[in-house]
C-alpha cells in the first residue's frame, strides 16, 4: 500500500507530469507491443524456409538461427567432431562462472584461466590420443571469441604490469624500451596492428605458406591489451602516494615486497573498474580479427548468410549473435559489480 | 650512536644542509627546532636513506651510511621512523597495518605479530580500534598508531616527524608520555617539532637549526635560558609562551 501511494505520487502528483507518465506509457506499450509482435506472436520457430518466406514481412523466421546454429557457433570446424568446440566452449566458460560466483580476483584467477585456455586449445587442435588433429584455421565462432576475450586478458594483465612498472624504472633502456612499446600499440587501431602482424611475421619467420593465423591474432590481441592495461595500471601506480613507499621503504620492505603488498593491492581496488571495461572492451573487438580471415562469432554469421536461399534473415541472425555478445559481456560487468562490492567491503576504498 | 660529519645536501642548487657536525649517544632526547624550511625534516629523512645527502658522512651505530641498500637495510633495521604525515597504508586495517612489517621483513608468525602489535597499541590507548581502517580514525588516531607501528619494530633510534601537529593537547600529553617512557629501554629519540614547550619537557637536548646551518646543540636548560646565539634569543623571543 505505501509503495503503491508512492508510486502515485511519483507518476499523478499533478497534471503535466500525469500527462508525461500517460505519454511514456502509450509509447513504451507502444513499443513493446510491436516488439513482442514481430518476434514472438507472428514469429516462425521452424526451419522451413517455404513458410518463412510467406511470413518474410510479417514476423520474424527464428528458423533461420535453427538451421544455420552449427555454423553460427563453430564455423568452419569439421561437423562430425563439433563437441570438441562444444567441450572447449565450456571450458573456457565454466570457469568463468564460478569466478564470478566466488568473486575471485586474485593470483589463483590467473591460473585457473591459464590453465582452462590451455587445455581448451588443445582439445580444439587434437594431435594427441584419439583426437585428430584439425588446423587452427578452422577456428571460429563461439571459441575464437570466447578464447581471444580471455587470452588476450589473461597474458595481457602480467605483461602490462611488467610494463607499467618498467616505465617508471630508473634504467634508461628499460624506461624507453617500455614507452616506445606502449606508445606504439596505442597508437595503432586493432585493424592497422591485426594488418601489421600479419605482414610482418611472415618476414621474421621465413615462412609465407605455413601462417598460423590463430597463433598471430592471439600475439597483436595480448601486444594491443597489454599497451591499454599498463596505461590503466599506471596511473594507478602513480596515484599512490610516494609517502607510502617512503614509509615502506623506512619499515624495511625490500622492493619486490613494496611492490606485492603495498602498491598492487591498492593499485587494482581502485583501478578494477577501468580493468574490467578494457576486458569488455577488447572482447567486443575480437569481432575485428574477420578482417584477416578468422571467423569469430559474427564472422560465422556472415559465413551462414553466405547461403543465398536464407540470406533475407540476416536480422534476426544479427539479434541472435548481438544477444550472445551481450551476455558475454553482461557476464563481465555483473563480475565488476561483485567484485568491486568486495573491495568495498575489505578495503573501504 | 648517531655521529655526522660535514653532511651537505643541495635541491637544485638550493642548500637545504650546510655542513653540520654532531654526535648523538645512546639513549640521548633530542629535539629538532628551527623555523619551517630550515632543514629539519631533510636530515631526518638523511639519517635514514629516504633523502641521500651530497657530501660528508652518516654514521648510525657504526655502521657509514653510503648510497647502497645494503647498508640502507641495515640502518632502517635500527631506525624506525614515524611521518608527518602518518604514511599509513590506507588498505589494511590498524592491526594489519603493524603486524605486515612484522611478518614480512622480522619473518615473525602471525600470532607473534598480534601479540606485539597489541602491546605496543596498548601503550598509544589504541586497542580498541584494531580491526578499523585507517580512513576511519581521526587524525590525531593516525599518529598514535603510526608511533605504535615505529615501537613495533624494536629499533635502538626512533626518528618522529612533527609527532604533535595533528594532536590535540590532552594527546600531546599521552605522546609525551609514551616518548618519555622510551627512555627506560635505552632508546635514542630524535624529533622534529614546532612546539617549543612539549620539546622543553620531552628533549635533553636541543638542535636548532636556520637555513641549513647548525645554530646550537646544547643542553635543553641551556638552550632556553642561557643561550648566546643571537639567532635563539630572536627564536625565543618571539615564542608565545
Amino acid at each position: 500500500m505505501k509503495t503503491f501511494l508512492k508510486l502515485k505520487d511519483a507518476l499523478f502528483s499533478n497534471w503535466h507530469i500525469t500527462f508525461l507518465t500517460i505519454c511514456s506509457l502509450i509509447t513504451s506499450f507502444y513499443i513493446i507491443y510491436e516488439i513482442s509482435l514481430w518476434s514472438i506472436i507472428n514469429a516462425t520457430f521452424i526451419n522451413d524456409f517455404q513458410i518463412c518466406k510467406d511470413n518474410f514481412n510479417i514476423g520474424a523466421c527464428w528458423g533461420f538461427v535453427y538451421e544455420k546454429w552449427e555454423t553460427i557457433f563453430y564455423s568452419q570446424y569439421p561437423t562430425h567432431i563439433s563437441f570438441r568446440p562444444i567441450l572447449s566452449s565450456l571450458i573456457l566458460i565454466l570457469p568463468l562462472l564460478y569466478i564470478v560466483i566466488k568473486k575471485k580476483f586474485d593470483i589463483s584467477t590467473f591460473f585457473i584461466l591459464l590453465v582452462s585456455c590451455i587445455l581448451s586449445y588443445f582439445i580444439m587442435a587434437g594431435g594427441f590420443f584419439f583426437l585428430e588433429n584439425v588446423d587452427t584455421r578452422y577456428f571460429g565462432g563461439i571459441f575464437l571469441t570466447l578464447f581471444i576475450g580471455v587470452f588476450s586478458n589473461i597474458l595481457g594483465l602480467p605483461l602490462a604490469l611488467l610494463l607499467a612498472f618498467s616505465r617508471n624504472s630508473n634504467n634508461i633502456f628499460v624506461r624507453y624500451s617500455s614507452a616506445i612499446f606502449v606508445e606504439i600499440f596505442r597508437g595503432l587501431p586493432l585493424i592497422a596492428t591485426l594488418f601489421v602482424f600479419v605482414i610482418i611475421f611472415p618476414l621474421i619467420t621465413q615462412d609465407s605458406i605455413n601462417l598460423d593465423m590463430f597463433f598471430i591474432i592471439c600475439i597483436a590481441f595480448v601486444f594491443l591489451n597489454a599497451a591499454y592495461l599498463s596505461e590503466i595500471l599506471r596511473s594507478g601506480i602513480n596515484s599512490i602516494p610516494s609517502n607510502q613507499i617512503h614509509s615502506a621503504k623506512s619499515l624495511n620492505f625490500s622492493k619486490y615486497q613494496i611492490i606485492c603488498n603495498i602498491i598492487l593491492p591498492q593499485v587494482f581496488v581502485k583501478m578494477f573498474t577501468p580493468l574490467v571495461n578494457q576486458f569488455v572492451s577488447i572482447m567486443k573487438e575480437s569481432t575485428l580479427v574477420s578482417v584477416v580471415g578468422m571467423f569469430d562469432l559474427l564472422g560465422s554469421l556472415n559465413l551462414a548468410l553466405g547461403d543465398s536461399q536464407w540470406r533475407i534473415f540476416y536480422i534476426e541472425g544479427i539479434i541472435f549473435v548481438a544477444a550472445i555478445y551481450w551476455l558475454f559481456c553482461k557476464i563481465l560487468l555483473i563480475y565488476a559489480d561483485r567484485v568491486s562490492e568486495k573491495f568495498y567491503k575489505e578495503y573501504r576504498l | 650512536m648517531i655521529k655526522i660529519s660535514n653532511v651537505s645536501k643541495l635541491y637544485s642548487n638550493e642548500i637545504v644542509l650546510n655542513n653540520l657536525n654532531f654526535e648523538i649517544l645512546q639513549g640521548e632526547k633530542i629535539a629538532i627546532c628551527g623555523p619551517s624550511g630550515s632543514g629539519k625534516s631533510t636530515l631526518l629523512k638523511c639519517l635514514i636513506g629516504i633523502e641521500d645527502h651530497d657530501s660528508g658522512e652518516i654514521f648510525i651505530d657504526n655502521v657509514l651510511l653510503d648510497k647502497t641498500d645494503k647498508t640502507k637495510k641495515q640502518v632502517r633495521s635500527k631506525v624506525s621512523f614515524v611521518f608527518q604525515n602518518f604514511n599509513l597504508f590506507p588498505h589494511l586495517n590498524v592491526m594489519s597495518n603493524l603486524t605486515l612489517p612484522l611478518i614480512k621483513v622480522l619473518k615473525l608468525s602471525k600470532e607473534e605479530a598480534e601479540k606485539i602489535a597489541l602491546a605496543n597499541l596498548e601503550k598509544v590507548c589504541m586497542a580498541e580500534h584494531v580491526n578499523k581502517f585507517i580512513n576511519e580514525l581521526s587524525g590525531g588516531q593516525q599518529q598514535r598508531v603510526a608511533i605504535a607501528r615505529a615501537l613495533c619494530i624494536n629499533a635502538k633510534i626512533i626518528c618522529l616527524d612533527e609527532p604533535t601537529s595533528s594532536l590535540d593537547p590532552e594527546l600531546v600529553k599521552e605522546v609525551l608520555d609514551t616518548i618519555l617512557n622510551l627512555s627506560k629501554d635505552n632508546i635514542t629519540v630524535i624529533c622534529v617539532t614546532h612546539e617549543m614547550a612539549f620539546a622543553k619537557k620531552m628533549a635533553d637536548k636541543i638542535l636548532f637549526l636556520d637555513k641549513g646551518n647548525l645554530i646550537s646543540f646544547t643542553d635543553t636548560d641551556v638552550f632556553f635560558n642561557y643561550s648566546n646565539e643571537l639567532r635563539v634569543k630572536n627564536f625565543l623571543d618571539k615564542l608565545l609562551i
